[in-house]
């Protein structure tokens, strides 16, 4: 259990902060994620590159987001009735095996549960480490839609297109919430 | 089919606990055993150890011929019916049935053939592409017994496997289950804290108590002859009753009152004096009797039963119901039908006197008498 | 058997590693100084000046406008984590209250009311939300930084849930006790409802203080700036120079996860209740 708190506490830092330190880890001089790339001839460009800036906003962002994860399997993994486990080891000798039958279809409410999040979190909750991984020069650098509706509604004072953007958001927010309910109503049936 | 033998076997967590303490148990090829006690006694510890879902930390089991301790569970060739049946929510009921006998890579035409018999034996035919969920608690039942069955194991375990199904159900499903164990005939090892249960099932049954085995026989025969106070106050319903009693010769004195017992006392000196309430009944004027005061009546239609005291001592009668009731009651029993424990809870033996007697053999060692 | 468990060790051990190696590099660095950082690299060891760092990253005057130093900001944060998560819990328990035990004209209109506010992410209302605020002339205050953040039914939802949960005999014991709505609520919901209200107390303390968007929005005076909003700030600032201050950024990054982190690791078990019962 221990170790389950350090798996866990990443979940309470910041976006931002975690931009900040995916910064240094892909700074041009001292980051060591760089160097190690370097070793394998990628030279990595933050913030001048395309696609190696897009590599380490999505770097950063998983990493933030692997606590909770984590603790929504864990709690997933830990409502497999025993039982049930105990049943599995009686017909199925390859703990492999149990693993693919029984284990992994019923986390699959949980694992579906987690896509919705985790793509709502890659929507909006990402924005802290774009902001501060991109430092204002959007120019060429990957951004999500609610980057883009702050820059255009704040930065540019396109309130009209920021105000469209925003209702393509809603309509993405709409959909994903839809998904979101009709499964907690499939989960209550699974009990 | 195989016999169960289990040698000297305990259980020991880590921490020290002992939940079982150095049971043995022979089961022979087709019987089936039940293992009965209070929560917590250890039952379902030495269940799960034949299973092999517990570590066995001392003695051996064998199943057949073979010593079964290291061995993986899906290798031991046993089959297991849980209290929660356990089925596989994300399966059909076919799946289910069939899925212990897919990892075993038996040749589908005979996994479809076992589980149609089973199915049909279980009547769950019309369930087979249904889910878990779908069914009801007795359909659930049937199907966790389907997946013990299509695997044709040498031996199956139960697990309180009655216990979530309500009264009603639970008489019916215990008489199937009776059934189909003689039909199939396969050695089976069944846990209840169920003492009806017990009694009704088992070909012979054992008495589990803090993790050790009071008494293990014949259900009449532990009926008969319970071995210690512990057993003669679990089996049996209403409880035997348990007074203080002193043996002089062959004389039994309870309280103020004496039975002349007619044969010679199995020890002299205080003892704890077992009476069936079925066996007392009303005294004649002629006979020695206790003289017993009401207390309140419980009426079960059939019989009565009658609480109450003999001078300071509580007893329960089971009385006729068209029997007139008064404030006071002289009741007798007969004084073959007494039976005496020791200080230490253990039986008294009577000297092998009456035929009747001896045909109840103890299999635990009588103590000696005081 | 016990194979297996060293190898599952090694793998958890491995996560670990992933999870824990980055702040704790971060925190060693941040004990360095800045050119040494600048020339030799992230560091493991310890570099002997932590107290200067998170001196002056606590007291020193930062920013454009030299108003605000780290401790202030770390002050705005408490503020806003502290006010968003006791509003949110006072909010919603009262409107799921509300919805649960009450029979009001237009309660399933209200309720799809609040139901639709889970729509409406702050994210997608940023501009009407600010027009608000600014018409209201609460830019720059604390009800502007916190109230706007309130406006979401999350909390209302898991109260409405456990309060479902509760047996209808309470309600009937306590009207034959005598109980009016007021006291049944005080006295029998709110205890029973203790470590609900712990759990979310927590998700939400760490959710207010990790706000970034809004609180961009709102504070353009840097004396209301949070530790999470001023971490940009910061990065412009040092952004020009020639060796930037790598140990000031670490050290205020440390400083900005302090807090949250501290609370999610002491209240683990809460923590994970509120999470996992909660479904966000």
């Amino acid at each position: 259990m221990p170790l389950i708190r350090l798996l866990i506490w990443v979940y309470a830092i910041a976006p931002p902060v975690a931009g900040l330190m995916g910064m240094m880890f892909f700074d041009q001089h001292i980051g060591p994620i760089v160097k190690l790339a370097a070793w394998f001839g990628w030279d990595i460009r933050v913030g001048l590159d395309y696609f190696d800036t897009a590599f380490a906003m999505i770097v950063v962002s998983v990493w933030k987001q692997i606590p909770y994860n984590f603790i929504f399997f864990l709690s997933g993994l830990q409502g497999i009735p025993t039982s049930v486990r105990e049943a599995a080891a009686l017909d199925c000798r390859s703990g492999l095996r149990r693993f693919w039958t029984v284990v992994l279809p019923l986390l699959a409410p949980t694992a579906f549960f987690l896509l919705i999040i985790n793509v709502t979190y890659a929507l909006f909750d990402t924005f802290g480490v774009i902001d501060v991984m991109v430092k204002d020069k959007a120019a060429n650098n990957p951004i999500t839609l609610v980057y883009k509706v702050y820059m255009d509604g704040f930065r540019g004072n396109d309130l009209g297109g920021s105000s469209a953007q925003s209702v393509i958001l809603m309509i993405i927010v709409l959909v994903l919430t839809i998904f979101q309910f009709r499964f907690i109503e499939r989960r209550v049936h699974y009990n | 089919m195989a016999a169960i033998d289990i040698a000297e076997v305990s259980k020991i967590y880590t921490g020290g606990v002992e939940a079982v303490k150095s049971v043995s148990i022979d089961i022979t090829d087709g019987e089936l055993i039940v293992l009965v006690g209070p929560s917590g006694c250890g039952k379902s510890t030495l269940l799960r150890m034949v299973a092999g879902l517990e570590t066995i930390s001392k003695g051996t089991v064998k199943i057949g011929t073979r010593i079964v301790n290291q061995v993986d569970p899906a290798e031991r060739d046993i089959a297991m019916v849980f209290q929660n049946y356990a089925l596989y929510p994300h399966m059909t009921v076919y799946d289910n049935l069939a899925y212990g006998l897919r990892n075993r890579k038996t040749p589908r035409a005979e996994i479809d053939a076992r589980v149609t018999e089973a199915a049909r034996m279980l009547e769950i035919e019309p369930y087979l592409d249904r889910k878990p969920r779908a069914l009801s608690g007795g359909q659930r039942q049937r199907v966790a017994m389907g997946r013990a069955i299509v695997r044709k194991p040498a031996a199956f375990l139960f697990d309180e496997p009655l216990s979530n199904l309500d009264a009603k159900l639970r008489v019916s499903m215990r008489g199937e289950i009776k059934r189909l164990q003689k039909r199939l005939g396969t050695t089976s090892l069944y846990v209840t804290h169920d003492q009806l249960e017990a009694m009704t099932l088992a070909d012979r049954l054992v008495v589990l108590n803090g993790g050790r085995i009071e008494q293990i026989g014949r259900p009449l025969d532990v009926y008969h002859a319970p071995a210690s106070t512990f057993v003669a106050s679990f089996i049996g319903s209403p409880a035997m009753n348990l007074v203080k009693g002193t043996l002089e010769g062959s004389r039994l004195k309870i309280g103020t009152h004496t039975i002349e017992l007619g044969y010679p006392a199995p020890a002299a000196g205080p003892v704890t004096v077992g009476l069936r309430a079925e066996d007392l009944r009303p005294a004649a004027i002629s006979e020695q009797a206790l003289l017993f005061r009401v207390d309140y009546v419980e009426e079960l239609g059939a019989q009565r039963l009658v609480h109450g005291a003999v001078e300071d001592q509580e007893l329960t009668v089971v009385l006729a119901p068209e029997m007139p009731l008064a404030d006071e009651l002289a009741i007798t029993i007969p004084a073959d039908r007494l039976h005496f424990f020791a200080a230490n809870g253990k039986r008294l033996y009577r000297q092998a006197t009456t035929g009747l007697a001896s045909a109840r053999t103890p299999t635990v060692n009588p103590e000696p008498a005081l | 058997m016990q194979r297996t468990k060293v190898l599952d060790h090694i793998i958890l051990l491995i996560g670990v590693f992933i999870m824990v190696a980055p702040v704790v590099v971060a925190f060693t660095t941040s004990t360095h100084e800045a050119a040494d950082i600048h020339s030799n690299g992230l560091s493991l060891t310890w570099g002997g000046h932590f107290a200067e760092t998170y001196e002056t990253v606590l007291t020193r005057q930062g920013g454009f406008t030299g108003k605000v130093t780290g401790f202030n900001m770390m002050m705005n944060s408490m503020i806003l984590g502290l006010g968003f998560a006791a509003g949110k819990i006072v909010l919603s328990m009262l409107a799921a209250y509300a919805i649960v035990y009450f029979r009001f004209p237009l309660a399933t209109a209200a309720f799809w009311i609040i139901f639709t506010t889970l729509l409406l992410p702050l994210e997608v209302r940023i501009l009407p939300s600010y027009e608000v605020m600014n018409t209201l002339k609460l830019t720059n205050t604390y009800p502007g930084l916190i109230v706007p953040l309130l406006a979401s039914a999350t909390g209302t939802f898991y109260f409405r849930q456990f309060f479902k949960s509760v047996p209808d005999e309470l309600l009937e014991a306590a009207r034959i006790d005598g109980a009016g709505p007021f006291k049944f609520f005080i006295d029998v919901l709110v205890p029973l409802s203790r470590t609900m209200m712990a759990a979310i107390f927590i998700i939400m303390f760490v959710y207010g203080w990790n706000q970034y968007l809004w609180p961009t929005l709102m504070t353009t005076d840097e004396g209301f700036f949070t530790l999470v909003r001023g971490i940009k700030q910061i990065l412009l600032v040092w952004v020009g120079s020639n060796i930037p201050d790598y140990n000031e950024a670490f050290a205020l990054a440390i400083l900005a996860m302090l807090p949250p982190v501290m609370i999610v690791v002491v209240f683990q078990r809460w923590f994970i209740k509120g999470l996992t019962e909660s479904d966000k």
